[in-house]
């Protein structure tokens, strides 16, 4: 415990101020590629819209759902162990687990499928249906983002593995849970940058 | 009361400060890092001035030039200037000047500084093994084609402001929780409203930086092709992303330094400052406003004329907190018992490069301007005035006021004095002259010239000797003080600041019990009866 | 913020998640229908609602006073400034 603070309190209260500082940084490390996004989007007009609708709506849309359930399954955790249920929660974050591998297993296959046509990013981009240089750069996008999503998804995965960990060494209990909450604001800022992600490289072509 | 050991003798051992996450042993380690990053700076600084000594070839092929101001920004940019007085002064002192023990996450500041440490060698390693020529700011679209590290040295600087990041939420959390009892926001020195600020900026620009080098990096080394026209991308995107960041760096870099100049305009003139909230506040409107501004580095780039008249006039709105800091510090010497210690005569030397800097600043803001300006050394002597004129004088002052607290012991002020005048004699003629080659239409980073401008250039680098010169004298006295200089007692400067309060060196947990401070920090009307310790007036008060 | 646990009501959970879905489809239908130049911009919206929801009712964001607040503002703020700043140069050539 840190020598700093007098309490047990006082401590809680700094590592959540300091959770939302990170939270609010990390957020801003994809402020760049909106902008990208809405500057290439307001250039290119019409064929980058065109490729957009090039994405399989139905991916992005069970992807959608599945991060969003995957939220609930956080927070039902949380509230679970505040309510002293901590085998619910231990299940509750299995399900978030199984949620989110889901999800990198639906981006996996949607990768591969679009490799195979040709659709990859930047320099190795050979799709000739969309041979526009503006659907190569909304590709390249879409899979920056996604990518770069996907890596917080991996890290939140990883946080979600050690907070089960913890639970079944009964280190987490409703009087002690700190942690679970801090780690459940990191996934639900996964949840939210997908929630833009999706209408902005799926829906809105 | 026996004393409690000062921290430089309260634990032994190297493993003792690799391991430590005493915040003021952390800010003693950045101190020895960015020290070297200064003079490996210095270093390329000065090899790139010998090579403009004549205006063809001296020294070094134009390639090797290339690489030579490459590096010479990176590393001053990233290396020293952004660290240099948040994470050595702030680290040690933030915690002292509001009454905490440490700072909020001690072992996250021991991260911060071996992720410093890892970046700073990464970056160097990329400049050994062949180097990158692309500019410190990598644009595209020659970063992509360059043959250079450019992957490499990405990575290197991406650590680097993971490190900024962390330090920047440590001081944030700090500032807002650790705060001893019955001090107020507008209680705190102003020192640590600077870092605050400067904090702030941190941990929002610096993730688009981190962006930006992502892309370049992936782009160099697979050919991401977000800003390569040949594949559809617009290489000024690439300036947007970049300058989003390094504009609201730059205030990373120049805040801090405000902030020591508030404290030692205030103890060197026995006087509270004119108007506490007006520096406090401007701080934060550099931080807010500063984000407004990062097009004015793209006026000639081939943005909108929309883009560089909006830019130019929010640029503009900077200057204005500026202006309130140094109308504000002028004030506050005015009827003061003013004492010419070498900090203050860094003061002296801040308020005119740094006016001069700053009044070049708004003269480059008006676009109609700097499209005659802009990519010559007009440019570079703007900037140089604001950051060597400015940051480095500022850090200067800072190791001349805290030295005595640090170690314990007093330097010569003659040698103060002299050094002093050599830095700022040395600066004025390395830079003045180039804003007269860049207004003659000199460009930067040309290896060669017309020789005509070669008296211009030979006087600027017999400047930069002489700027040397003064830095390494200043290093010498002070390495002699550490050894051989008079100890001095807890408060030498009789200033009315909290960090004055604990000893000289400060113990290892800084207090014996949560001090509760009656006496204002700029409490400069209470009687001063000639002892040095403000702790014994707070016990009789 | 580490007061004894009060027993939650986990009905608002299922509530707000119902809502997320809710909204999600509106969200893909409306998409449907290609509305043109409004399309993003509703999508947007309906985002911003979702995202809202998740950071009130998931987060609690407004358990843990204002600096979490203020950081999540300005978060938002400086990501629209990078959008209309990069948007508008390319827009207005």
């Amino acid at each position: 415990m840190s020598e700093a603070y007098a309490d047990r309190a006082s401590r809680e209260h700094a590592l959540y101020l300091g959770m939302w500082v990170f939270l609010g940084s990390e957020t801003l490390l994809f402020a760049g590629l909106f902008g990208l996004y809405s500057a290439y989007r307001a250039g290119y007009g019409q064929p980058f819209d065109e490729a957009l609708r090039h994405n399989e709506q139905w991916l992005g849309s069970v992807n959608t759902l599945v991060l969003i359930v995957s939220s609930f399954f956080v927070a039902w955790a949380v509230h679970l162990t505040r309510n002293d249920r901590l085998r619910g929660a231990l299940w509750s974050l299995v399900a978030v687990v199984a949620l989110g591998l889901t999800f990198l297993g639906l981006k996996a296959f949607e990768y591969t499928h679009h490799l195979r046509e040709g659709i990859a990013p930047g320099a190795l981009y050979h799709y000739d249906l969309l041979p526009d240089p503006a659907a190569r750069i909304f590709f390249t996008l879409y899979y920056f983002m996604t990518g770069l999503h996907a890596l917080h998804v991996v890290a939140g995965l990883t946080v979600m593995v050690w907070l089960i960990r913890r639970i079944r060494r009964r280190r987490i209990d409703a009087h002690h849970h700190t942690e679970l909450e801090l780690g459940g604001l990191y996934w639900h800022l996964v949840d939210i940058v997908w929630i833009f992600l999706w209408p902005l490289l799926y829906l809105t072509g | 009361m026996t004393a409690l050991p000062d921290f430089w003798r309260a634990d032994r051992g190297l493993r003792s400060w690799l391991l430590t996450t005493d915040h003021k042993r952390i800010g003693v380690l950045f101190f020895i890092g960015v020290s070297l990053s200064l003079l490996i700076g210095g270093v390329f600084a000065l090899l790139l001035r010998l090579e403009l000594l004549t205006p063809d070839r001296t020294l070094f092929s134009a390639a090797t030039y290339n690489k030579l101001f490459t590096h010479h920004g990176i590393v001053m940019v990233w290396l020293f200037m952004i660290p240099a007085i948040p994470a050595t002064f702030g680290n040690f002192f933030l915690p002292i000047m509001i009454g905490a023990k440490d700072v909020a996450f001690p072992k996250l500041n021991l991260a911060s500084f071996y992720v410093y440490a890892l970046g700073a060698i990464v970056t160097l390693v990329a400049m050994i093994a062949g180097g990158v020529d692309t500019g410190w700011t990598f644009y595209a679209p020659y970063s992509t084609v360059s043959l250079g590290r450019v992957g490499l040295v990405a990575t290197g600087v991406f650590i680097l402001g993971v490190s900024s990041i962390l330090s920047g939420i440590n001081f944030i959390v700090t500032t807002h929780t650790l705060r001893a009892r019955g001090l107020g926001w507008f209680d705190i020195p102003l020192f640590v409203w600077a870092i605050y600020a400067t904090s702030i900026i941190q941990v929002l620009a610096t993730p688009v930086l981190g962006l930006s080098l992502a892309l370049v990096g992936v782009d160099h080394v697979w050919g991401l092709g977000l800003f390569d026209p040949e594949l559809g991308g617009d290489p000024v995107l690439f300036q947007h992303l970049f300058w989003f960041y390094s504009h609201p760096a730059v205030y990373i870099m120049i805040l801090p330094a405000m902030g020591v100049i508030s404290e030692v305009v205030s103890t060197f003139s026995h006087n509270p400052p004119l108007s506490y909230r007006a520096i406090a506040y401007s701080s934060l409107g550099i931080a807010f406003v500063g984000f407004l501004t990062w097009g004015h580095h793209m006026f000639v780039a081939g943005m909108s004329t929309f883009d560089a008249g909006l830019f130019g006039i929010l640029s503009m709105f900077v200057a204005i907190f500026s202006a309130i800091k140094v109308f504000t510090w002028t004030a506050t010497l005015y009827g003061g018992r003013i004492v010419f210690n070498t900090p203050l005569l860094y003061f002296l030397g801040f308020a005119f490069l740094f006016v001069f800097g700053g009044m070049s600043g708004v003269a480059v803001a008006t676009s109609s301007l700097d499209v005659h300006w802009h990519d010559t050394y007009f440019i570079v002597a703007h900037f140089h005035f604001i950051m060597v004129g400015g940051t480095l004088t500022g850090f200067l002052a800072a190791i001349h006021y805290w030295f005595p607290k640090i170690t314990g012991r007093g330097y010569s002020e003659r040698w103060g004095l002299v050094s002093a005048m050599m830095v700022t004699l040395g600066f004025f003629f390395t830079f003045m002259p180039q804003f007269l080659l860049g207004n003659a239409g000199m460009p930067r980073r040309y290896y060669s010239y017309p020789d005509r401008f070669q008296w211009l250039n030979v006087l600027s680098t017999a400047g930069a000797s002489v700027l040397a010169l003064g830095m390494i004298l200043t290093v010498g006295y002070l390495a002699a003080a550490i050894f051989r200089g008079d100890r001095t007692g807890a408060n030498p400067w009789r200033s009315r600041c909290f960090e004055w309060r604990v000893p000289s060196p400060p113990p290892k947990h800084n207090f014996a019990e949560p001090p509760v401070w009656q006496i204002g920090c700029y409490a400069y009307d209470v009687e001063d009866h000639g002892s040095d310790d403000v702790g014994a007036k707070e016990a009789a008060s | 913020m580490s007061e004894p646990p009060r027993p939650s009501r986990g009905g608002r959970y299922v509530l707000t998640l119902a809502a997320l879905v809710a909204l999600t489809a509106a969200s893909w239908g409306l998409a449907q229908l290609h509305l043109g130049e409004l399309g993003p911009a509703i999508a947007l919206g309906i985002a911003a609602a979702k995202a809202s929801l998740v950071a009130l009712l998931f987060m609690e964001i407004d358990r843990y006073g204002t600096a979490s607040r203020v950081v999540a503002v300005v978060t938002v703020v400086f990501i629209a400034l990078l959008c209309l700043g990069t948007g508008a140069d390319v827009a207005m050539r």
